[in-house]
């Protein structure tokens, strides 16, 4: 999956657990803690979300990446490009 | 001055293999409604296991360094008493904090942690603790298995009165499987009366009996109240609430504390001191009383 797909994934997913009223306003520089208000369920399940998804290998990004440290949609998008399957 | 009187090593072989699972488990529930059938407790696992990684608190104090925290209260627990399987002993896991504050001394101040129903050895460690280490409290977690009346906290409670440094305990419920039944709020009333020179700092204010709690910590000089765990309050109208009555009530009892790294996840330690710093209902004066003028009357620096 080339940069431009996983972007566009990210984000959708992102839309997808956001409430409502911000779906429209979404980006990939927004906060995903401060910003778009997700909370540690919604945080967690992005992870396992984006393996279905973006062919992203979630079960060695789990064992190697430190998750409290992602702070954007930019920073998701690093990480799945790193971790393709 | 920035205070946080309430942090873990966010380091995994210093904890219990159950308290981690437990915590795990405790928010399954929550996960399989939100992900359905793309609930996968191994990835789950890897990811919480996998954000405790800070053996030497270079991650803490670099959250500390955006927050704009000068010093914390770096809390030593012990959950290995009933788990033959835990890689460190109390001794290493002492050691492994004492190593956290070698390398940070201006930044860093220990408790000692101890579950009471090891043998009283450990009282000598506890005061090894103070004596060598600069340890500067002693922190309990009476859900591990025991009262905070249990008398063989007594010799900690002695030492803790002779030096003059005081003792951290968490309130309320923790695990399911944990002994949950113990009434804090009475135990303290007893122990004020035995240990007259003690000074107690109760965690998670907000947590459960918040009433009782600003009650107590009113009528009893020497019990003040931490604030950790507020985020379980996050983005509640029920925040701004206790938060109004804290400052209303208790502003001389109340210390900031963060918890780190139980709400790591739920956002870095500049969220949790931005809500306090910019809150517009807190008086400037409260806010220096909570970020560090009574951390320094309890800590005495």
């Amino acid at each position: 999956m080339d940069d431009e797909k996983i972007k566009k994934v990210v984000l959708e997913i992102i839309k997808s657990i956001v409430p409502k009223n911000m779906k429209k306003t979404v980006t990939l520089e927004m906060e995903l803690r401060d910003e778009l208000n997700l909370d540690s369920i919604k945080l967690i399940s992005l992870v396992t979300i984006l393996e279905e998804k973006a062919n992203f290998d979630s079960m060695l990004a789990s064992s190697e990446v430190d998750f409290t440290e992602i702070m954007s949609g930019n920073d998701l998008v690093k990480v799945v490009l790193e971790y393709q399957k | 001055m920035l205070i946080d009187i309430h942090t873990h090593l966010g380091y995994s072989k210093v904890y219990s293999d159950y308290f981690i699972n437990g915590i795990i488990e405790s928010i399954e529930n929550p996960l399989k409604e939100q992900m359905g059938a793309a609930f996968n407790k191994a990835i789950v696992s890897n990811i919480i296991r996998g954000s405790l990684n800070d053996k030497d608190g270079s991650k803490l104090i670099k959250q500390m360094d955006d927050a704009g925290i000068d010093k914390c209260v770096l809390l030593m627990t012990d959950f290995g008493y009933e788990d033959t399987n835990m890689e460190f002993s109390v001794s290493e896991i002492l050691e492994v904090h004492n190593q956290v504050r070698i390398k940070y001394p201006d930044r860093v101040i220990p408790f000692f942690g101890i579950d009471c129903r090891r043998d009283v050895s450990y009282v000598d460690l506890f005061e090894k603790s103070i004596r060598d280490y600069h340890f500067a409290g002693l922190k309990i977690y009476p859900p591990c298995g025991f009262d905070l009346t249990d008398k063989r906290l007594f010799p900690y409670y002695e030492i803790c009165q002779s030096y003059g440094i005081p003792v951290l305990s968490h309130t309320g419920d923790s695990l399911v499987t944990m002994h949950n039944d113990y009434d804090y709020i009475g135990q303290v009333k007893d122990l004020t009366k035995m240990f007259k020179n003690l000074q107690f700092i109760l965690a998670h204010i907000t947590f459960e009996r918040f009433e009782e709690n600003i009650r107590l910590a009113s009528e009893l000089e020497n019990v003040y109240f931490d604030l950790a765990a507020f985020q379980l309050d996050w983005g509640k109208e029920n925040l701004t609430y206790k938060v109004k009555k804290i400052f209303e009530l208790i502003p001389d009892k109340i210390l900031f504390g963060t918890d780190w790294p139980i709400y790591s996840m739920l956002g870095q330690q500049k969220r949790w001191v931005d809500y306090f710093r910019n809150n517009v209902e807190i008086s400037e004066e409260n806010k220096k009383k909570l970020f560090y003028l009574n951390a320094q009357n309890v800590l005495k620096i």
